[in-house]
Order: C-alpha cells, then sequence, then structure tokens
C-alpha cells in the first residue's frame, strides 16, 4: 500500500511540475514542442522574393529573404550570433533583425542595432565575400527571431536557388519571382518529385509572378561524410533564358549548354594573346627535351606545374570566372585552377600541342550540364588534352598526380570541353577502379619469445601512394618514422620500426615502396609446449564499420584495395596443431579473401580486401558491416603451433 | 586583459629633446645577394632575424614605439613554401603598419619585390582587427624569403614575451631595444639565450640579445614550447628624470584591475545582480553555492569575441544573455561581491606558453584570470565555459599567479596583491573508474556478455558531463555509443544510460556511464582452446614513443586516476592458463620519495571467479626531461596491460 501512494505522489508531482513549466509558456510554442520535440528551432516563416525588372537592356534584380525562426530549447542563447554571407555580385541593400522574448508569457520586441561586418579570409586567398554579423538579444526557450535583408544581384546569370528544406523543419514556406514579361524565364526543378510545393503563375501588368508554397517541410539530418545536401533538398533554380532587348529583338542568355558555353568562352577568349615570355618558351624547351612521344611532354609540363605553381586563388568578381595570363602566371609561380590551366594551355601550345580549358562541377556539385546550364553547375576548371581516342584530364591543384589519373574529387563528373571555335564537347571523368589504388605488402616474420620480428616491403599506388605523398611531402625528415610507424602498424601499437628505407619516393609514374624492419613486443603467446600466433596483423578495415543508425548515403574519395602475402616460419622443433580455415567473400561492393597454406617450415597467409565502391546507401550500409562481421570473426583465428615431441 | 594598459603615464622627458628621427628611418636591407650554403638537408633555415624594439618621443610627450622585424629565410622545400607564400600582418586600433615589403631571391639571382599594389587589406568590424596581406611572387625551391616590416604601436613597456628559438635552425638573430637615455628597461633570458648587454651609447640606450645561431628545437608531444625554449622578457623599469614612479608593478596593475572590473554598481544594477544572484545560487554551504553559481553562469551566456561596450555592461549581459569575457568576469565579481562571498582574483599565465616567472614583475605574466575561494581552498575559469568551480584549466596551475585581495579598513577600500602558487587539483578528484562483469556465453566461449559501468569524476567527467546536459537525444546517443566503442568497434550494446547528465550536475555527482553488452571480439580460437583478450577490456591504451632523447618537459594538463576492476566468471570445466601474466607493476617516485605516478594489475582468484585490477595514479603535472622515461614506463604499463591475453583451457 505505501509503494503505491507513494507511486501516486511522484507521479502527480511530475505532472504538477510539467504543467507549471509550461504554463510559462504561448500555447503556440508548446504545440510547436509538441510537433518537434526533437528540434532546437523551427523556421515559422520563410520568404524569398526575387524580381527581375528590365529597363533601357539593364537587369534590375533585387533579392529579398525573410526568415523568422522560434527557438524551442533553453540552449537557444547560444544561437544568439547569426550571420550572412555576400560578395561582389551579391551586394547587401538593407538588414533588419530583431529577436522577440518572453516576458511573463508575452512577447517583447528587442531590435538588433549592430550589424558588424568583416572580410572574409576563409573561403579563398582574396575574394570579395563579405561577413555581416550580429547578435540576438535575450534568446530562450519560446524566443523568437525575425531576419529580413536585401540583396541587389549585379548579374542576371546568377539568380539565386530556392530551396524547400533547411536544417530546421520549415512552417510556412513563400517564394516569389517577380519577373519582366520581356524576361524569359526557365525554372529547373530539382527532388520536388515527393513535395507538396504548390506553384501558382499570375500576371499582372507588366509583370508575370511564379509563387510557391509550402508547409512543414521536414528539417534535414546532417550526417558526416554524406553527399551534398542538394541531392536530397527540393529546389527550383530559375534562369533567365532570353530578354527583349529595347529594339525588339530577343537575346539569348543561359537556354541551354550552348549558351553557357558561350558565355564561358566569351570570358576566356582575350587571354593570352600577348607573346609567350621568352623564359616560359626556355622552360618548357628545356622539359620536352629528348621526350620522344607528344604524350611524354604533355606529362612533363603536367608534373612541373603541378610542382611549381602553387595553389593561392583570387576570387575576386568575375576574376573568379576567368584565368589569369599564363606569362603572369609563370611570372609569380602561384595560381588557382584556372589559372594553372592557362598556363598548361600556353605551355602545350609552345611545345606544339593543343590543349583545351575544361569546365566541370567537383563532387560535391550533383548537377549535369544538361539539366543545370548555369553557373551553378560548375565551380572548377582544368585542362583536357586528347592523345590519340584517349582524353587526359590534366587538374594541377593536385600534386603527384599522375597524368593517368584525375584528382579523386572530379571522378565520375560530366566535363565540358572548349573544342576549337565556339565549339564544345561534353565527356566524363573516369571513376578510377579499386585494383588500381592499391597497397600491397610482403611480410616475412619469425617468432622469438612472445615478439615478432619482421620484415617487409610495403607497395603504393594510385590514391594511396597520392594520400601517402601528400602527407610525407608535409612531414619534417625527422618524423617520418613516428608517421611510418602510424601508416604500417601491424598487430598492435606496440609495432616498431628498427630500420627502413624507400624507394620512388615522390614518383609520379613508378609505385612507392618501403623496406623495413620491425618488431612487436607481446604479440603471440606460449604456453607449454604450444604457441599461439594470430596471423591477422593488419584488421584496419574494421574501423571503416558504419553507425547503424546512419540514414544517409556515404561518400568516399575513392575505390581502393589492399594484399597482404605473410610469410610466417614456424619456429624450430615446433609443427603445426591448428590453421584456421580459409575464408572469402565477394559481392558488388567488396571483394575479400583469407588463406592459409602450409609449406614445409612456412606457413604463408594471404588477405586481400577491395572496396569497389564509391558510395554507399543505406542497404549498402548494412552489407558493408556484415562483411566487416564476418571478417572481425575470421580475424579471431589463431595457429597453434606444438613442439615436436 | 586591456585595463592593464589603459592607464596613461606621462615620460616628460627632462632634458635633452632633440631626437634624431627614428631608427628604422635609416634602416633598409641589403643589395639582395643569394647565400653561398644552400643548406640542402634542411626544409627551411633562417639566415637572418633581426629585431628592433625603439621607444621613441614623437613629441615631448608622446612616446610610441616603432618595432621592426627583418627576417629572411631559405625555403627548401615545397611545404615550406606553401607554408611561407602567403603572408598575413595583422593590426590593431592601437598600432599602425608604416612598412611592410617583401622580395624573393633566387638562386639565379633574379629578385622579385612584392608590388605595393599587391598589398590587400582586410578588415573585421568585430573584432577591431585589420589584415595586411600577400602572396609572394616567385618563390620556389631554394629560394630566400626576405622581409622587414614596421610597425608604430602605443608602446608595449610593460612586460612582454619574445621568443627567438624555433623548430629550425636560425643564424644571425639579434634583439635590440633603443630607448631614450632615462627610460631604463629590465631584461631576463631564458633557457640558455644570452643576456640583453647595454652597448653603452651616449645619446640613447641600446640594449641588445646577439646569437650567432639558435639550433632548431622539435614541438614534442606534451611539450610546453614557449615556456621552454630561448627568449627573452623586458619591461620598462624606471624613468631616471622621475624616479618615483616604478613601471609595471604588480600593485598598480592590481588597482587597475580592481577599478575596471569592479566598478561602482548604481542601485538599479545592484537590483539586477542581486536578482541574478538569488536566481543562480542554491544551497547553504559554500561549495554548493558556488558550484551552483558556477554552472548557473556558464550555462546561461553567449560568449561574444567582441570588443563591443554593450557586451561587458552588466545590465545589458543580463537582458541580452550575451557577454564578452571581460563582461563575464565583471557580472561575477558584481555576484560574489553583492553576495559577500569571500573570493580573490588571481591573474597568471598558462604553463603551456609564457609561464609566470615569480622573480620577474611583468604584465606578460599577467593573462588569465581565475577566482579563488579561500573558504573551500578552490579556483574557477570564471570566463572558460567549458571548466566548471573547482575545476580550473589544468594549465594555469601548478603555476604562480598574481593574487589580488580587496581589503576594508573602516570605510576605506584597496586592493592587496602578492604572488603566490596555484596548486594543482590533487588526483584524487579526478577518477574514471571501471567496472566490468563478464560472462562467457553458455553454448559459445566465443562470446562474452558484459556489464560495464563507469563514474567520472574531476576533470574526467567536466566536459563530458557538462555538454551532455546541452545535447539533444541524437548526440546523447552518439556520446554514448562512441564511449563504449573505445572497447571494440565490434559489439552489441543491449542497454545504455547515462545518470547524472543533467544540466547543474557536475561536481555534484559523478558522470555515470553503464552499459551491457555482448561481443564476439574478445575471445580468439586457438583450437580446442581460447584466448581471452582480457586486457583490450580497458579500452585501447596510448603507447608513448620516444626515438631520440627527450629535450623539454612534458606537461600534463591535470592529475588523474584510472580505477578498474575487471570481474570474470570462469566457465565451467575450464581454467585460465597464465593468470601471472595480468601481473604489472611500476611507479616513479619525486624528490622527496613520494609516488607520484604508477600502475598496478593484479589480480585473485575466488572459487571460479576471477577479480583483475588495473590502476593509474599520476599526481605530477610536469614530467622533466631526465624523468621523462620513467614517466613513459609507467603509462606505457597500460598499454602493456592492453596486450593481456589469458589462455581459456578445458581443466
Amino acid at each position: 500500500m505505501i509503494s503505491y501512494n507513494f507511486r501516486v505522489l511522484i507521479i502527480s508531482s511530475i505532472a504538477f511540475f510539467y504543467s507549471t513549466l509550461q504554463a510559462q509558456l504561448p500555447a503556440e510554442v508548446v504545440a510547436m514542442q509538441k510537433k518537434y520535440p526533437d528540434e532546437k528551432y523551427v523556421r515559422l516563416v520563410e520568404e524569398q522574393l526575387i524580381s527581375i525588372e528590365l529597363s533601357n537592356n539593364n537587369f534590375e534584380i533585387s533579392y529579398q529573404v525573410v526568415e523568422e525562426d522560434m527557438y524551442l530549447s533553453d540552449e537557444a542563447h547560444l544561437a544568439a550570433k547569426e550571420s550572412r554571407t555576400f560578395s561582389h555580385f551579391f551586394e547587401l541593400d538593407k538588414i533588419e533583425a530583431s529577436s522577440w522574448y518572453l516576458d511573463g508569457g508575452r512577447y517583447r520586441k528587442s531590435k538588433v542595432k549592430d550589424f558588424k561586418t568583416k572580410d572574409r579570409l576563409d573561403q579563398s586567398f582574396r575574394d570579395d565575400s563579405k561577413m555581416v554579423s550580429f547578435y540576438y538579444d535575450n534568446l530562450g526557450r519560446g524566443s523568437k527571431s525575425k531576419l529580413d535583408y536585401t540583396i541587389k544581384i549585379k548579374d542576371p546569370r546568377f539568380l539565386p536557388t530556392i530551396f524547400f528544406a533547411d536544417n530546421a523543419p520549415i512552417i510556412s514556406k513563400k517564394a516569389v519571382l517577380k519577373v519582366d514579361k520581356d524576361i524569359d524565364i526557365k525554372l529547373i526543378n530539382l527532388n520536388l518529385e515527393n513535395s507538396n510545393i504548390k506553384l501558382e503563375e499570375t500576371e499582372r501588368g507588366r509583370y508575370k509572378y511564379y509563387t510557391w508554397t509550402d508547409q512543414n517541410s521536414k528539417g534535414l539530418e546532417y550526417e558526416s561524410g554524406a553527399p551534398s545536401f542538394k541531392r536530397f533538398a527540393p529546389h527550383v533554380i530559375p534562369v533567365i533564358t532570353k530578354f527583349k532587348s529595347e529594339n525588339g529583338e530577343w537575346i539569348k542568355m543561359l537556354d541551354d549548354v550552348p549558351g553557357l558555353y558561350s558565355w564561358y568562352s566569351s570570358l576566356v577568349k582575350n587571354i593570352n594573346i600577348e607573346d609567350h615570355d621568352p623564359e616560359l618558351v626556355k622552360t618548357v624547351n628545356e622539359l620536352i627535351e629528348g621526350k620522344n612521344t607528344d604524350l611524354e611532354k604533355v606529362k612533363a609540363i603536367y608534373y612541373w606545374t603541378q610542382e611549381n605553381i602553387k595553389y593561392i586563388d583570387f576570387e575576386y568578381a568575375l576574376g573568379g570566372f576567368i584565368p589569369r595570363e599564363a606569362n603572369d602566371v609563370f611570372a609569380k609561380k602561384y595560381g588557382d585552377c584556372k589559372d594553372n590551366s592557362s598556363i598548361m594551355k600556353e605551355m602545350l601550345e609552345i611545345a606544339g600541342l593543343e590543349g583545351s580549358l575544361s569546365w566541370l562541377g567537383t563532387r560535391d556539385i550533383p548537377y549535369d550540364y544538361e539539366t543545370v546550364s548555369t553557373p551553378s553547375v560548375d565551380n572548377h576548371m582544368i585542362l583536357s588534352y586528347k592523345d590519340g581516342d584517349k582524353r587526359y584530364f590534366l587538374d594541377a591543384t593536385g600534386r603527384y598526380q599522375p597524368i593517368e589519373i584525375p584528382t579523386s574529387f572530379i571522378q565520375g563528373k560530366q566535363i565540358l570541353i572548349e573544342n576549337g571555335n565556339d565549339d564544345y564537347v561534353l565527356d566524363h571523368v573516369p571513376v578510377i577502379p579499386a585494383s588500381e589504388n592499391y597497397r600491397k605488402d610482403s611480410v616475412h616474420i619469425t617468432y622469438s619469445q612472445d615478439k615478432i620480428i619482421g620484415s617487409a616491403r610495403s607497395e603504393y599506388e594510385g590514391y594511396r601512394k597520392i594520400d601517402i605523398f601528400n602527407t610525407l611531402e608535409r612531414i619534417d625528415k625527422s618524423k617520418y618514422i613516428d608517421f611510418l610507424e602510424g601508416q604500417l602498424l601491424a598487430g598492435s601499437n606496440k609495432f616498431l620500426i628498427d630500420d627502413w628505407s624507400d624507394s620512388n619516393l615522390f614518383s609520379y609514374e613508378s609505385p612507392y615502396f618501403i623496406d623495413y624492419k620491425f618488431n612487436v613486443q607481446d604479440y603471440s603467446k606460449e604456453l607449454g609446449e604450444e604457441i599461439y600466433m594470430n596471423l591477422n596483423l593488419y584488421q584496419g578495415v574494421l574501423y571503416k564499420r558504419l553507425d547503424d543508425d546512419r540514414e544517409l548515403p556515404i561518400e568516399y574519395n575513392y575505390k581502393n584495395s589492399y594484399e597482404v602475402d605473410i610469410y610466417f616460419d614456424i619456429p624450430e622443433g615446433y609443427e603445426v596443431d591448428y590453421l584456421p580455415e580459409n575464408f572469402n567473400h565477394s559481392d558488388d561492393l567488396v571483394d575479400t579473401e583469407i588463406s592459409y597454406q602450409l609449406n614445409e617450415n612456412q606457413i604463408l597467409y594471404k588477405h586481400s580486401i577491395s572496396l569497389k565502391y564509391l558510395e554507399l546507401d543505406k542497404n549498402q550500409q548494412t552489407i558493408f558491416n556484415s562483411i566487416l562481421d564476418q571478417l572481425a570473426q575470421n580475424y579471431n583465428e589463431v595457429v597453434v603451433l606444438k613442439k615436436i615431441k | 586583459m586591456k585595463y592593464l594598459f589603459s592607464t596613461l603615464f606621462f615620460f616628460c622627458l627632462l632634458s635633452n629633446y632633440a631626437q634624431e628621427a627614428p631608427f628604422y628611418k635609416s634602416y633598409d636591407w641589403e643589395a639582395p645577394a643569394y647565400p653561398s650554403n644552400s643548406y640542402e638537408d634542411e626544409d627551411v633555415v633562417g639566415l637572418k632575424d633581426l629585431i628592433i624594439s625603439e621607444f621613441y618621443f614623437s613629441s615631448k610627450n608622446n612616446l610610441v614605439e616603432y618595432y621592426l622585424e627583418h627576417e629572411k629565410l631559405l625555403l627548401n622545400s615545397d611545404d615550406q613554401i606553401e607554408k611561407y607564400n602567403k603572408v598575413y600582418l595583422p593590426y590593431t586600433q592601437r598600432q599602425s603598419i608604416v612598412l611592410n615589403k617583401a622580395r624573393v631571391i633566387n638562386k639565379d639571382g633574379s629578385v622579385t619585390e612584392v608590388p605595393e599594389d599587391k598589398i590587400f587589406e582586410a578588415t573585421d568590424e568585430e573584432t577591431g582587427r585589420t589584415y595586411q596581406y600577400f602572396a609572394l611572387e616567385g618563390l620556389e625551391k631554394g629560394s630566400v624569403l626576405e622581409r622587414i616590416y614596421v610597425y608604430e604601436r602605443y608602446p608595449e613597456y610593460n612586460g612582454k614575451y619574445l621568443r627567438l628559438q624555433e623548430d629550425f635552425d636560425k643564424y644571425d638573430v639579434s634583439f635590440n631595444l633603443i630607448a631614450p637615455k632615462n627610460l631604463v628597461f629590465k631584461f631576463k633570458s631564458y633557457n640558455g639565450l644570452s643576456p640583453a648587454v647595454n652597448l653603452d651609447k651616449e645619446a640613447i640606450n641600446h640594449w641588445e640579445v646577439k646569437e650567432d645561431f639558435i639550433d632548431g628545437i622539435d614541438h614534442e608531444a606534451g611539450a610546453s614550447y614557449d615556456a621552454n625554449t630561448q627568449h627573452i622578457v623586458y619591461k620598462l623599469y624606471e624613468n631616471t628624470s622621475n624616479t618615483s614612479v616604478r613601471f609595471a608593478e604588480y600593485s598598480t596593475a592590481a588597482k587597475n584591475i580592481d577599478k575596471n572590473l569592479r566598478p561602482e554598481l548604481s542601485r538599479r544594477e545592484l537590483k539586477a545582480v542581486q536578482e541574478f544572484a538569488d536566481k543562480a545560487i542554491q544551497g547553504n554551504d559554500a561549495n554548493e553555492k558556488l558550484r551552483t553559481l558556477d554552472n548557473y553562469i556558464k550555462d546561461n551566456f553567449l560568449m561574444a569575441k567582441s570588443y563591443d561596450d554593450k557586451h561587458e555592461d552588466i545590465r545589458t549581459i543580463l537582458d541580452s544573455k550575451v557577454a564578452n569575457d571581460t563582461g563575464l568576469l565583471k557580472l561575477y565579481l558584481a555576484t560574489l561581491t553583492v553576495e559577500e562571498i569571500p573570493h580573490e582574483l588571481v591573474l597568471t599565465n598558462s604553463r603551456m606558453s609564457n609561464k609566470f616567472d615569480p622573480s620577474f614583475e611583468a604584465y606578460n605574466f599577467l593573462e588569465e584570470y581565475l577566482i579563488y575561494f579561500p573558504e573551500t581552498d578552490k579556483y574557477t575559469s570564471p570566463t572558460d565555459l567549458s571548466s566548471r568551480y573547482g575545476f580550473p584549466d589544468g594549465y594555469l596551475t601548478d603555476n604562480y599567479g598574481l593574487f589580488m585581495k580587496d581589503v576594508k579598513v573602516g570605510n576605506f577600500k584597496s586592493t592587496v596583491a602578492e604572488v603566490r602558487f596555484i596548486d594543482a587539483v590533487k588526483a584524487e578528484e579526478t577518477v574514471d573508474k571501471m567496472r566490468l562483469d563478464v560472462t562467457f556465453d553458455e553454448n559459445d566461449l566465443s562470446i562474452i556478455n558484459t556489464k560495464l559501468d563507469n563514474e567520472l569524476t574531476g576533470y574526467s567527467a567536466v566536459l563530458l558531463q557538462t555538454f551532455y546536459a546541452k545535447m539533444d537525444n541524437d548526440a546523447r546517443e552518439n556520446l554514448l555509443n562512441s564511449y563504449a566503442s573505445r572497447l571494440s568497434e565490434d559489439m552489441e550494446i543491449t542497454r545504455k544510460e547515462a545518470l547524472n547528465g543533467e544540466k547543474g550536475m557536475f561536481g555534484k555527482a559523478p558522470f555515470m556511464l553503464n552499459y551491457e553488452f555482448t561481443s564476439k571480439d574478445f575471445v580468439e580460437k586457438a583450437g580446442k582452446k581460447r584466448l581471452f583478450k582480457l586486457g583490450k577490456l580497458i579500452g585501447g591504451q596510448t603507447e608513448l614513443y620516444q626515438e631520440k632523447v627527450r629535450k623539454l618537459p612534458y606537461d600534463n594538463v591535470n592529475n588523474r586516476i584510472y580505477d578498474r576492476e575487471i570481474i570474470v566468471q570462469i566457465p565451467e570445466g575450464y581454467n585460465f592458463a597464465n593468470l601471472d601474466d595480468i601481473k604489472i607493476e611500476n611507479q616513479f617516485k619525486n624528490e622527496e620519495g613520494k609516488v607520484v605516478f604508477y600502475f598496478k594489475s593484479d589480480y585473485e582468484i575466488n572459487g571460479d571467479v576471477l577479480t583483475v585490477i588495473a590502476n593509474e595514479f599520476y599526481d605530477q603535472t610536469v614530467v622533466l626531461p631526465e624523468n621523462y622515461e620513467e614517466y613513459r614506463t609507467v603509462i606505457n604499463s597500460a598499454a602493456d596491460f592492453e596486450k593481456t591475453t589469458l589462455i581459456l583451457q578445458p581443466n
């Protein structure tokens, strides 16, 4: 009886506490909390108004954004600092912000008075982006904030994208596009299939209005390694395809791929018309001297550029689209992707060869040129070179990048390549298979009193080699060994390298080899007449296990593979008592194998694993984890040696 | 810290006011010449580093400082080129850049100077900072980068720290301080740097520290680099024209700080602070009051990195919930004063930077605030939102500091300042406890079922426990999972819970993370036998390596204890063959013979129950290079234990 009463008392006191707590909050806040118990805030209102006017062949584009948020957590004060970024093409016209905080159950307004501007230095070395930041006053649970700003858009090719999802739920979304009737607009709809977004088109006076509305969109989750949110978020990219000029003639803008290309080509046509710097000519001639084939010459030029032109990017206004003069890049010894492409094109020309400027988006932009024929489709430039039928993709922003392998972040992407005057071709950058990005180990080990002593050779190729070179370049030579001990670790963290040497360090075209002698203390066990030896010295793949709760796909930089052969000398006077079973698994994602083979006084252990994916979706992640489970079990298999009687 | 410098001094040069132009005006680099030695084995070499700090009367009462640095570096690797090819020079409202130029000298004799129009500026209104920045043109392997810059600034004479040693070799290094004859500076050189010498010039004072060569010293793991490499500290000592004034004295600092951080509060302000204190402070005993106040202050404000006055005004802070560090400190002190809680404000510096030197009075040692509470003999880092009462930033402890106390005599209030030692928090207050109950699956000995209880206090708990309170459910779930997966990536967690993770619980109750899990990752199959990876149950342990002889001390942030117990139910019909492998014991005693570090693992058998302990104890933060090997042995004992594997065999 007592315990029963006690329970009632506790339950009623909790309920009472709950209701007094809620009583301080207005009903609309309580309702939101109930509807979105896991959200820190919701966006009550999000409005975008894009207004495009045309007068005297000039566009006047203004873009107004209104955002009203409600905070549902006690940690709301941590959201007090807000900022927005603007730039040369997106110039801030006016901005207003205020917070509404609760005072005795009523909202009181506090207007933001201070807006601080800063030139951003974290985007590129020098650009035109500016960040305006400010603080909302007194945010707490139930508080609201409202932000209202207007931007002048200075180039009609850069219309803002309308997104219908954000980190938090959007309760009421409205976007209006107001366009002069003399302007022709194309709407690119992306990921709208499963949404309830409504579009209404009306006309009033000189203008056509497109009005989108949407309610209660879900907040987008963030998960590390996930593809760009543009892959999932419903959005519309408006594009001006043509407009009627003063004299009644329709002028084309960004109608399609040819339209985009003709603008891009107009931006590059006036560069590199001056004579080549004699020093540049001299450098090219030195580089290609003795090279017998065109491809050999291209390689020499490509590798020289990677090494000698350091990455420093200037993205000031249209400078973000126009490559700099090759002569200038040569003198300064630095540049960005466009500058690298510019100098390589000219160097090839000096060598009597032809390279083609090429535009493309890195892997975080999920568009192709046919769907999105606007500057939103790309953010990168490289140089393409065709040798016979084979096309090579030269991206000198990379380092140690052999000509056969594109930089990892453009694999599989569509590419827009200049092709003579006013012509272009579209192609795709290849994805490099796992078998070409490998590490292969050959290890010989002996056992002595709970310790293994080994000598090994590790071979790296493809992206795995490029990665290791990029790290080694940044490490002080005296710290190489620390890095290698982490990189080559076998058995346990008692792995120590006694002696090592390498060959082909920083070589573009040959595999990188590390030869080393090592020991691992306390690795295997000896008891009585038996020795227990786990030959699964390399279990690193287990760390690739993915969180079971993960919802979104995960992206990887490249496909890759690993292979190891371990030759284990059976100690004298011992024989094999137990040899584990072999294991193999093969499917679309992963090939893996473990095998044991007894050869006289030696056990040959072979293990390989090939990761053949660039991305794993939710279902594939489950499959991948189950493969790791099987591997983990097999990694727990131990060889038993017994004294010969 | 700006308050230390906010009082103006008048230097009034009584005689000899007829100065020549400042030194920098006649200083320039020489005709470019490529060095004869190309130091091919080294990635970067300092060929010259000349610093001149000149204190100069620009008019009779206006003292300014011209700070010139002329540096020449030989860059021999792509990495070093990429490190130095972009140059940023910051300045604030209190200084301006009067000269900034750079050139690149290449092996072939070519010289490329950065054109003036390629020097850009970027401003940040919030921090009040502006950058001049440029990219160096024509850099290649083997290039010499030469640059000169000069700041004109509000004179920094109250205490300056200047490190001359780097992680690369430097030749031709000198530091010069030039001042009018009546201004006398004091200097102290550290870690083997030559002392400053007065060159005894007639019209001016000119002190110089000169080294033909300073060898590069590595950034060793855990090393307090700035404190233990060659550097100099200097300050203005006196003005011979007016010997009644001494400079950079702690008594003056204390007065200024008191005036600025504890302004007289209006009645409205007092009321607001009192209301705040009533909300924040709970309980009756001193510890409880201070703990609740500290938690409340750190949980309820956003820290702004701005120097806006509104973020320092107590009433605005209370209304907006946004404060900068000065503002939060003012609020903290006002609350303590209103509540009449005895306290002393402490200024010190991190052991990891320019460590407080009790034998040289200078303001550069007064960078970080602590509040000391004599009633409980505890400290707090008042503006470090990730720390809590009783557990201040560990790098500020085990260190000297300037303690400032308000004393009232009748109606007269004054501030007493003295240098005292700030003891580190004892190991016993930071305990990471683990209890594991392990049984083997009846049907499959390769599976273990485990109950794991973790109990964390002090520094081991503070971050987890205070952030847990603020996390959403997803983040809490992730934290719980990742804390358990320290033991294995391959485990099935069947139950998990965190206890005492609510706001305000830190310091009141330990943070507990409890689990039940099954896993196949702890047992290896060796034919008919099983190898039980007992050590793996304590999670991955750091193995400290030292390939070369340690040169710098190792600074631990705080003292701590790990207390682990593993109880294993031995399966029926089986026994463990090699239990004595569990026994590991290593310790280190300090000069007084007291054990300050130890690791000990041991076991007991009671029937079919095996009980294992694996405990670690660290009660000294700084490890001198000569004791490093012994420290390493203790640390690595835990890594040895982690490798302990027991052979499970049929009886």
